[in-house]
């Protein structure tokens, strides 16, 4: 009987001491949410950026994964950049830069952090889509702004660079919590068409779908248009939308959805 | 002893006094005055401020490069622009009379990477929203009177990162 009680007794201080252990090993973590879309083009790398808080210095991670596409990454490259503090935790980004094996449309909405090589934790990061596109039809023309602080809009000079004169129908974004409004191409809102080497000049604002919505964006805007009469689409380069504009009411919030 | 004090005398009079006053003889565009001294500004605010979105700050690259992303690491930082060949003096002064701001930069930091075409020549540039106000600064200096006019740009806390392309 003793004997027994012992056993029992073992048993659950090791479980005790395991449970504190992992928790001590990985600390508080939270990551801001994502809502995103970024395409994928053969042989281009994804860079991608997930900012997160920590009550510890995260010396103890030593790799990551992302358990949804894990079996399509080819190769894969992080740094753990170290910002500013705030309140009591540190500031954090895990800078991806992925290739995939194939490219394929698939979603991202966890990532896992290894630490020790031996301890896994999985969290949420929002969602970010990743959708498949072959060379863009239009290429950005002078500047390209790839980092906006605010939701406000979207502006960008654009070449067609294909062989065709097409005709555009409407622009779009595949966001969770966003969508296009008042879209004018060369300050007007009516559809029209655009040639072989000419340069247009696309504005949009964003609006929220919802109520609910994201720390930071990727949006990737889709134009749809129509060619020889067939209906097809394009999306040009993404842009990020809330990352250079990390407030105390931001991280709280970040802070707070955990 | 006599004599030594009036060696004494010459000394500082020959040797000290012209050095102590070239000590005081003020520097820059005083140095050819005849009574020299402090100029005053008085600054008046013609117009603004107005929006002015979008204003190229500084490159945060330094080349051009074939880069398929950039990392930007630096604490975004947007600084008060006078043009118009504003002096030290003149900047100050529009900066104190009409109580602008002289740097904007973000509350909290970490670096960020940042996609670009890599088929083409590329750097990253900061730009950032501004109010625009136009300004008239009369220097006086001992009843002598200079006007001119200046566009003051006063940083707000909206920035952008643009990859700038070369086409």
């Amino acid at each position: 009987m003793i004997k027994k009680s012992f056993l029992i007794f073992c048993t659950l201080v090791s479980f005790l001491i395991l449970g504190c252990q992992s928790e001590h090993i990985k600390g508080f973590i939270v990551f801001g949410k994502w809502d995103g879309v970024y395409v994928a083009k053969k042989d281009d790398p994804f860079v991608l950026n997930f900012i997160l808080l920590s009550d510890s210095p995260l010396t103890n991670v030593t790799s990551i994964d992302f358990p949804e596409i894990s079996h399509a990454i080819e190769d894969m490259q992080y740094d753990l950049i170290e910002g500013d503090k705030y309140k009591d935790f540190q500031l954090f980004n895990i800078a991806v830069n992925l290739r995939l094996q194939e490219v394929s449309s698939a979603i991202l909405s966890k990532i896992t952090l290894i630490f020790d090589q031996k301890y896994k934790e999985t969290f949420p990061i929002g969602q970010i889509k990743l959708a498949v596109d072959e060379k863009g039809i239009f290429t950005p023309q002078n500047e390209y702004v790839t980092a906006y602080p605010n939701t406000q809009f979207f502006q960008a000079k654009l070449k067609n660079i294909s062989n065709h004169t097409i005709q555009i129908k409407g622009v779009t974004v595949e966001n969770t919590y966003l969508q296009t409004k008042d879209v004018k191409i060369n300050d007007k809102s009516e559809k029209r068409s655009v040639s072989p080497n000419e340069t247009i000049n696309m504005y949009f604002t964003l609006a929220e779908k919802a109520e609910q919505n994201a720390h930071f964006y990727i949006v990737t805007p889709k134009i749809e248009y129509e060619l020889a009469g067939k209906a097809s689409s394009t999306y040009i380069d993404p842009v990020f939308y809330g990352m250079t504009n990390l407030t105390k009411e931001k991280l709280d919030d970040i802070l707070k959805q955990n | 002893m006599k004599n030594l004090h009036l060696f004494f005398l010459f000394f500082i009079l020959v040797f000290i006094s012209p050095i102590s006053s070239l000590a005081q003889k003020p520097q820059g565009d005083d140095s050819d005055c005849v009574v020299c001294g402090e100029a005053t500004y008085k600054v008046t605010k013609i117009s603004g401020p107005s929006l002015v979105t979008e204003k190229f700050q500084t490159y945060l690259t330094s080349a051009w490069a074939y880069s398929d992303r950039y990392v930007w690491s630096e604490t975004t930082t947007t600084t008060l622009q006078i043009t118009g060949g504003a002096t030290f003096d003149i900047t100050e002064a529009i900066k104190n009379q009409l109580n602008l701001s002289w740097s904007k930069s973000k509350s909290y930091s970490v670096a960020i990477q940042i996609p670009a075409d890599k088929n083409k020549y590329s750097k990253l540039g900061l730009f950032g929203d501004f109010n625009k106000y136009y300004v008239k600064v009369v220097k006086d200096k001992f009843g002598q009177e200079t006007t001119s006019h200046h566009d003051a740009y006063e940083p707000t806390s909206t920035h952008y990162l643009k990859v700038v392309y070369k086409n």
